[in-house]
């Protein structure tokens, strides 16, 4: 699977870049979590935590599990909000 | 309307602008959100806001939809910035225009409390010791409820 996972916030700054690349092997909004987890264990806790959204083709996930990804969906990583 | 913008803009000018020529709205609410030069005990440097282009428009738009609905304006404006901001600068203009006061003064209350929980934006403050995420406060989770417990 080709394609950028979007960061923002404190999350592009942890992960140093605007942007990484999908990992391969992902299916679904819930793999794509679990796996980015387990390949920056140093992150894993702020990945893994449900304040971090996932927003598919600028939607909010609300069913990770259910929630397929393809390599031309536009995928984001979204800390908590700061607000306005 | 609503407008993301990096540019910084004169809120009272726009706010004229946005009023200008409505002999039908007898009231015109606007609140008007700035940059602390103090934040936590400390100096603020700077506020930066990251948006999301796009999406950070499209859930915004959603929030002013929702105002629409739920009171009786003429309409509604909501500027907010990004970027990098200095103490003093107009961080949001949020304003609406109604027959009646009751109605603009509620439709601008109510974007506020949503925007401050909801508007996609991350927000760093840059003090001299150095820079620090912001998350959403406490209270304004709160302010945001009771409009929710109204419904």
């Amino acid at each position: 699977m080709s394609g950028a996972v979007l960061l923002f916030g404190r999350l592009k700054d942890a992960f140093g870049a605007p942007s990484i690349p999908m990992p391969e092997g992902v299916g679904t909004a819930a793999e794509l979590r679990s796996m980015l987890a387990h390949l920056n264990p140093d992150l894993a806790d702020m990945l893994r935590t449900k304040t971090v959204r996932i927003a598919v083709n600028q939607e909010l996930v609300a069913d990770e599990a259910a929630t397929s990804i393809s390599p031309s969906d536009e995928i984001a990583l979204l800390p908590p909000l700061s607000g306005g | 309307m609503i407008r993301v913008q990096t540019e910084a803009f004169d809120p009272h000018a726009e706010t004229a602008a946005f009023s200008k020529g409505r002999g039908d709205a007898g009231a015109l609410a606007s609140f008007i959100g700035s940059v602390r030069d103090s934040a936590h005990g400390g100096a603020v440097e700077a506020l930066e806001l990251e948006a999301y282009p796009g999406f950070t428009e499209k859930q915004i738009a959603a929030v002013e939809a929702d105002a629409r609905g739920r009171f009786d304006v003429i309409d509604t404006l909501v500027i907010h910035r990004y970027g990098r901001m200095a103490p003093g600068e107009a961080i949001v203009l949020v304003a609406a225009l109604s027959k009646h006061r009751r109605e603009a003064l509620q439709a601008v209350d109510y974007l506020m409390d949503r925007l401050k929980t909801e508007a996609p934006f991350w927000k760093k403050e840059v003090r001299p010791e150095g820079a620090e995420w912001i998350e959403p406060r406490a209270d304004d989770r709160e302010a945001h409820a009771r409009w929710i417990n109204k419904e």
